[in-house]
């Protein structure tokens, strides 16, 4: 029986376009060491916030800011929780996924990538406000949650890079 | 995976993340908006101190409007203290606020003052330390201590005459001089009879020694 030559052409031109289909270049691990890195800066700058708010102790400003009024401002906590802790939490979670990106292969380290992704860009959000209420709400700046503002966005950026290139075609 | 289907969980990847961070600010404007209710009754006020002047339990507290330890200390204990001991007649409390740490607090000092004189004492300081927790010491100028005292309810002409008068700086003077003849030279400091609780520490610190002064 003969196919009708209408359905030959659909499955011909469904073929091709299968074929025209980009497959995923294989590549190496391009800006994920910098993002890691990145990450490693951010835990430090978030973990010690956190340390000094767990032990009530000073914020060292080194005459640099108004560190002790940010940190007693009521933006400083959600609900009572230190904003500090959640961006030792999501630094950290970053920097895991990162390492999932690097020992996985195939899929699965994209997935990583793309969960470190998500968090770079929730990090950068959030400090985007933080540093609006910074410099025009409570009229104080803290360099810490400055220089942890300035790691959030850069890792937001290298992390879209990275994802682009990654998602790039053959 | 084909570069499409990447291309799909990339994009869904970053407005996740955006969604995320856009839910966080609205979970930390929501707090804010939630923070200021640190507002509790007193039960019988006189000037800075409260319940009865013959209670058991005589409580002394030194502060500095500025100190964070003591903002934190109000938050957390002051306002349960004078729930159960104060306003059920164990404990009188006797507020010494002190000018330690600058201007803006010799301002702050002041304006507690001129409402303590109003027998307003404790609706002020609880919205001074609402101000305090927004805005920092910045919120600590004579406009805006006398815009809080409208806001609380006082009497304006006679917090604008009792703030920053003669016997407000007096009486500044007098506490600090009853602080150093006590040996307190940090903030804050309380005194539960005759036992030191120095710095801040948790409710159940100063409860215990409360519940044992009382049983005393």
């Amino acid at each position: 029986m003969s196919v009708p030559r209408e359905r030959k052409k659909e499955r011909l031109q469904r073929l091709q376009a299968q074929r025209l289909q980009p497959a995923v270049r294989a590549v190496g691990n391009g800006l994920v060491p910098v993002m890691l890195a990145l990450a490693a800066v951010g835990i430090v700058v978030s973990g010690y916030l956190a340390v000094t708010y767990f032990n009530d102790a000073q914020v060292a400003c080194y005459g640099l800011g108004q560190c002790e009024q940010v940190q007693a401002s009521a933006y400083a906590r959600v609900f009572g929780v230190p904003i500090a802790y959640f961006g030792l939490l999501s630094y950290a979670a970053i920097a895991v996924l990162l390492e999932g990106r690097l020992r996985l292969s195939g899929d699965r380290a994209y997935l990583a990538l793309l969960g470190a992704l998500s968090l770079a860009v929730a990090g950068m959000v959030f400090s985007a406000y933080l540093t609006y209420v910074e410099f025009f709400v409570i009229d104080a700046l803290c360099p810490w949650c400055l220089t942890s503002a300035v790691v959030a966005v850069v890792l937001a950026a290298v992390a879209a890079v990275q994802v682009r290139r990654e998602t790039g075609v053959r | 995976m084909r570069a499409q289907a990447r291309t799909t969980y990339a994009w869904t990847a970053a407005v996740l993340g955006l969604v995320m961070g856009l839910a966080l600010v609205g979970l930390s404007l929501a707090s804010v908006a939630a923070a200021p209710a640190s507002a509790v009754t007193v039960k019988s006020q006189q000037g800075t101190s409260a319940g009865d002047p013959n209670a058991k339990v005589q409580i002394v507290l030194y502060f500095d409007p500025e100190c964070v330890h003591c903002m934190r200390l109000y938050y957390d204990v002051e306002g349960q203290l004078i729930k159960r001991y104060v306003n059920t007649g164990q404990a009188r409390l006797e507020i010494r606020p002190l000018t330690f740490l600058g201007p803006p607090s010799v301002k702050a000092v002041q304006a507690l003052l001129a409402a303590a004189d109003q027998g307003r004492y404790w609706e002020y300081q609880a919205a001074l330390w609402d101000a305090y927790q927004q805005a920092g010491p910045v919120a600590y100028t004579d406009a805006s201590l006398k815009a809080l005292a409208v806001r609380v309810g006082l009497n304006s002409s006679q917090f604008n005459a009792s703030y920053g008068g003669g016997a407000t700086t007096a009486e500044i003077k007098a506490i600090a001089d009853k602080a150093k003849s006590q040996g307190v030279d940090s903030v804050p400091h309380m005194f539960i009879n005759s036992q030191e609780v120095v710095g801040e520490a948790p409710l159940q610190d100063f409860t215990r020694i409360i519940d044992a002064e009382l049983v005393r």
